[in-house]
């Protein structure tokens, strides 16, 4: 193992001890009301924003375009280990970019699509004199992701596989506040990708070698942020719209990079959403 | 306590942070000028053509003599001249540079050679009455009992069923006259499709590399690649393959794959190479450039770049040919295989 990825390992697994020493100390101290909060939230998001595609397997250059996104994210408490007060995300993304090359003369078209689930643990609540409640939440997860980018010009290097699995770390932080009686949720989560394995093609290796001929040995390689640096944030307000429906309004600036043999990628993608929140009330240990 | 926790998330936050800040993966960023997108070319070529070292090329060098002839003043057209030029050193049919003006391109491993090819000499042959199967021309040399099977081009797909009603419908011949010459390639799974119905045993037909690395000499070590039996018919007669020096890429790896079996004599002239599998790539400009990233070798590990000798080495005497209205190699083969057969 590469000593910059032992560092890595060693920082990642420092983070979850982290949050496991302070979560212990808190307990005492944070008054938990649990009836301040709906069990189960649900949220389907359709989005639009720009990408910023580059891969070298593909192109020297760049291309930027446009992304449409589709969100749907569930969070509630866990019903294992409920002394712990874990919450449970899963998230699913869906992407589809199409983007020109800085000469216009050339397309990229990506897909991708990935499933996260994270296991939350709170580290913070505070209940504040006007009601209002500001939370902190760090925990591990972990990620599937598939896709491809296709480039509508080249022979036979046309398209670049983006499949991989990794270990997440993620941070949550949401802030419930009232205007009138109303509840509205001002919340940001960055998630990023700390140990993985990915689809790693060598450096000028063709598909047809790969996939045709067979010669397919190691063709995955280890990722941790030395190599993926990449990082997921989520910017989002809930907005209590009308009776019992609420808007959540979201920013995501999304980076995706990845430099295995010397084949170096990106994906930045800055993308605005809007969805529909829905929340089901759950009594505790049901 | 709670002052502890709240240290803590500017650690944690850090992290991610400090993740992205100094690890951020970008392109190289070339300007549009002739300078910018001279110097982009040669930078794919130098780390990603795959035959620098093989052919012996000093691309360094070939920076030194070409970036004098650039400047930031220069058209579009004088431009690609120069570049086109450049490209030409590396003396390889796969590599072009596309614009929307003109194509570059070497065409000399068949542009300097005799064509050894003509369809009016082959009408003589073929006839009117032949059959066509997706591209596979074919008929019955009546007077012979020979197979006659022309492959022009390994672009359009022909499946397994195509090939075997072709060879179905030659199944009285005692052999066959395969003629892929002219064939300038196509795509690597038609061609082995085609070779795929000679054998009915896997074997060895060679390997494939990759580059491993922006090294002129970064390669993978060499990868087998065998022929399997095709599903359908097998014709295991004898046959004799026809080629020209207009045999190149998929055609060329088609011959170094028939040569491997017993039954086929090649006949004609050397093939025209072309064993780098390409790849593309682009500049900023937009002109796009292909190249061979990928070198394809025989059972021997010997480079096919630069051809494939045929068994027997025979040209077409022009004019004399089109006099008598006979095609000196299809001629030759007709002869071989009855002497081969006549028993």
């Amino acid at each position: 193992m590469e000593l910059k990825m032992k560092v890595w390992v060693g920082v990642f697994f420092l983070s979850i001890g982290l949050s496991s020493v302070d979560l212990h100390a808190q307990e005492k101290l944070v008054v938990e009301d649990s009836l301040t909060w709906r069990d189960i939230t649900r949220c389907t998001s359709f989005g639009i924003g720009s990408a910023n595609l580059y891969d070298s397997y593909l192109s020297p250059q760049d291309y930027t375009g446009t992304e449409y996104s589709l969100q749907r994210e569930s969070q509630h408490p866990t019903r294992f280990l409920s002394a712990w007060k874990l919450t449970q995300q899963t998230l699913f993304q869906g992407h589809f970019s199409y983007a020109d090359n800085r000469s216009e003369k050339n397309t990229d078209m990506a897909f991708h699509a990935q499933l996260e689930y994270i296991l939350y643990r709170t580290l913070l609540t505070t209940h504040f004199r006007n009601g209002n409640t500001l939370m902190l939440q760090v925990g591990p997860g972990l990620q599937g992701q598939g896709g491809m980018i296709y480039n509508l010009a080249n022979g036979n290097n046309p398209v670049a596989v983006k499949v991989g699995g990794d270990l997440l770390a993620s941070v949550q932080l949401a802030y419930h506040f009232y205007v009138g009686k109303k509840p509205f949720l001002l919340r940001y989560q960055a998630t990023a990708p700390f140990i993985g394995v990915h689809f790693a093609p060598h450096y000028g290796a063709s598909y047809y070698e790969m996939f045709s001929l067979g010669n397919d040995e190691d063709l995955t390689r280890v990722t941790y942020p030395g190599n993926q640096p990449s990082l997921y944030q989520h910017f989002s307000l809930d907005i209590p719209v009308w009776r019992g429906g609420t808007l959540r309004a979201s920013y995501i600036w999304d980076v995706k990079q990845t430099d295995l043999n010397e084949l170096r990628y990106h994906s930045w993608s800055n993308r605005f959403m809007l969805g529909f929140v829905h929340q089901f009330y759950r009594k505790p240990n049901r | 306590m709670i002052m502890s926790i709240f240290r803590s998330i500017p650690l944690l936050f850090g992290l991610f942070f400090l993740v992205l800040l100094t690890s951020c993966i970008d392109e190289e960023d070339f300007q549009n000028s002739p300078t910018a997108n001279f110097e982009a070319l040669w930078k794919i070529v130098d780390e990603q053509y795959c035959f620098l070292d093989y052919k012996g090329i000093d691309w360094d060098s070939v920076h030194t003599v070409y970036s004098a002839k650039i400047t930031d003043k220069m058209d579009r057209y004088a431009l690609f001249d120069t570049l086109s030029n450049m490209l030409s050193t590396l003396k390889d049919g796969h590599v072009n540079l596309y614009s929307t003006h003109d194509m570059a391109r070497y065409w000399s491993w068949y542009e300097d050679y005799p064509t050894n090819f003509y369809e009016d000499l082959q009408r003589t042959y073929l006839g009117t009455d032949y059959r066509i199967a997706s591209g596979l021309k074919y008929t019955i040399l009546r007077t012979d009992s020979i197979g006659y099977l022309y492959c022009g081009s390994f672009s359009d797909g022909f499946s397994d069923d195509n090939i075997s009603e072709a060879l179905y419908y030659m199944r009285n011949c005692r052999g066959l006259i395969l003629d892929v010459r002219s064939n300038s390639g196509g795509v690597l799974t038609y061609a082995t499709r085609l070779a795929e119905h000679f054998t009915v045993e896997t074997l060895p037909v060679g390997y494939i590399q990759h580059k491993t690395g922006k090294g002129h000499s970064d390669f993978s070590e060499p990868y087998a690649v065998n022929l399997d039996p095709s599903k359908g018919i097998h014709w295991l007669r004898p046959v004799v393959l026809l080629t020209n020096r207009k045999c190149f890429s998929a055609t060329n790896w088609f011959v170094n794959c028939m040569q491997q079996l017993p039954q086929v004599i090649t006949v004609g002239d050397r093939t025209g190479g072309g064993s780098g599998l390409p790849f593309s790539s682009e500049l900023p400009n937009g002109w796009y450039v292909r190249f061979s990233a990928s070198p394809m070798l025989n059972p021997k590990k010997e480079q096919l770049e630069l051809g494939i000798d045929p068994n027997v080495r025979i040209d077409i005497p022009i004019p004399e040919a089109f006099a008598t209205k006979r095609d000196a190699m299809i001629d030759y083969a007709d002869s071989v295989l009855l002497k081969l057969t006549k028993d």
